[in-house]
């Protein structure tokens, strides 16, 4: 390990924000947010995905709508991660599971890919330049169990999903089902 | 400097170093997926220290020995994808000991169903010469299922696919487009730049 402190906190800050990038990458899309979304990339950055190659404008519309016409609700989960760092200029692998609730309300889509990604960092902020998705296995599973589990909050595609609130709170009902019962002992 | 600090800088020494060990055992866990996806000896091998031992179901053995075992094992799947969620670790000056999931899914061969599993790495780790490697491993396996993959082979949204080798973009410095995408693109109007503002810190 190099024995600079300086140098380490920085190497350390770069890996951080690189991999809050890509997280926050999966957020944009899965909340269907156009400005979080195009915020991981700069501004001529370029992504391929599928049938799709492109600028981000126009990508991020596109992507809204694939998973817009046959979803109800997805989730983007990045897991292994390597990334490498070379002055101003980042290669990450980030492996991705996503799930998809189709529309039909039976059926549950689960695949596993990963995002290549060159990133750069331009005035001190790590944005992705190109990513290209490659996937490397789907199947479809039964998802009835759905709905058998009563009184889970849904998210949603807007800034009233919950992850927006600041700060976080209970909803109306269930403060009111929390005032009916006897507060913790102790320092409460 | 004062004794203050002194004092204040061997604390703040101490901090980032612990940072840049939980970084390096994190990445070490993580390489080593990668190598296993890409039938890489050299990447899996790279993880382990040179007399470390794999204990990976029926299989207990040393390193060059694991790495053959573990890519003939990987190499009977059409693809193998591992993936690592929850991890924790505890260090303990030049030794770690770590707990991380895995899930991994694997496309069977010449059919369309896929094999998904979960289960645990639970690793020593030991610091030799400044390098966080792994010096015994065991697979401890929670969940397995199969389910149909015809989706996979239908591939209708034409998703890119990898390789087990070093053509797989991943290895590929500086990441580029293939020329026939290049081309895709180069028929595209580039977007104007606009001014925006920093990241939130």
């Amino acid at each position: 390990m190099a024995a600079d402190p300086a140098r380490q906190l920085q190497y350390l800050l770069d890996r951080q924000a690189i991999l809050d990038c890509v997280y926050q990458y999966s957020r944009g899309l899965d909340r269907h947010d156009v400005d979080v979304l195009a915020d991981a990339y700069h501004p001529d950055a370029v992504d391929h995905h599928g049938r799709f190659v492109g600028y981000i404008p126009e990508f991020v519309q596109w992507g809204n709508a694939l998973h817009e016409a046959d979803y109800l609700a997805h989730t983007h989960n990045i897991t292994t991660h390597t990334c490498e760092i070379d002055g101003d200029t980042a290669h990450a692998e980030s492996y991705v599971i996503f799930v998809l609730r189709r529309k039909d309300g039976r059926t549950v889509q689960i695949g596993g890919g990963r995002y290549l990604d060159r990133l750069e960092k331009r005035a001190g902020d790590w944005r992705i330049a190109l990513r290209r998705l490659i996937v490397d296995w789907r199947f479809e599973a039964d998802g009835t169990a759905w709905g058998t589990l009563p009184g889970y909050e849904e998210g949603r595609w807007d800034r009233d999903d919950r992850s927006y609130q600041r700060p976080l709170r209970l909803r109306p009902q269930d403060e009111a089902k929390l005032a009916a019962k006897a507060g913790p002992p102790g320092v409460f | 400097m004062s004794k203050a600090a002194e004092t204040r800088l061997r604390r703040l020494e101490k901090e980032l170093r612990y940072l840049r060990d939980r970084q390096d055992i994190f990445d070490c866990i993580h390489r080593y997926t990668r190598g296993l996806d890409r039938l890489d000896a050299r990447i899996l091998t790279g993880v382990y220290h040179p007399d470390a031992v794999d204990n990976h179901s029926g299989f207990v053995g040393y390193i060059p020995e694991f790495v053959k075992w573990g890519i003939a094992l990987e190499a009977r799947y059409a693809s193998t994808h591992h993936g690592i969620t929850t991890h924790t670790c505890d260090i303990d000056g030049d030794t770690a000991h770590t707990e991380s999931y895995v899930h991994w899914f694997l496309r069977l061969k010449d059919s369309d169903r896929v094999r998904a599993g979960g289960g645990r790495y639970v690793d020593r780790l030991e610091r030799r010469n400044g390098a966080w490697k792994i010096t015994l491993r065991r697979l401890l396996m929670d969940w397995q299922l199969e389910a149909d993959g015809a989706l996979w082979n239908a591939n209708v949204e034409s998703f890119a696919l990898g390789t087990r080798d070093h053509g797989d973009p991943s290895y590929q410095r500086p990441l580029t487009l293939p020329a026939k995408l290049a081309r895709q693109l180069a028929a595209k109007p580039k977007p104007k730049p606009k001014p925006r503002t920093a990241r939130r810190k």
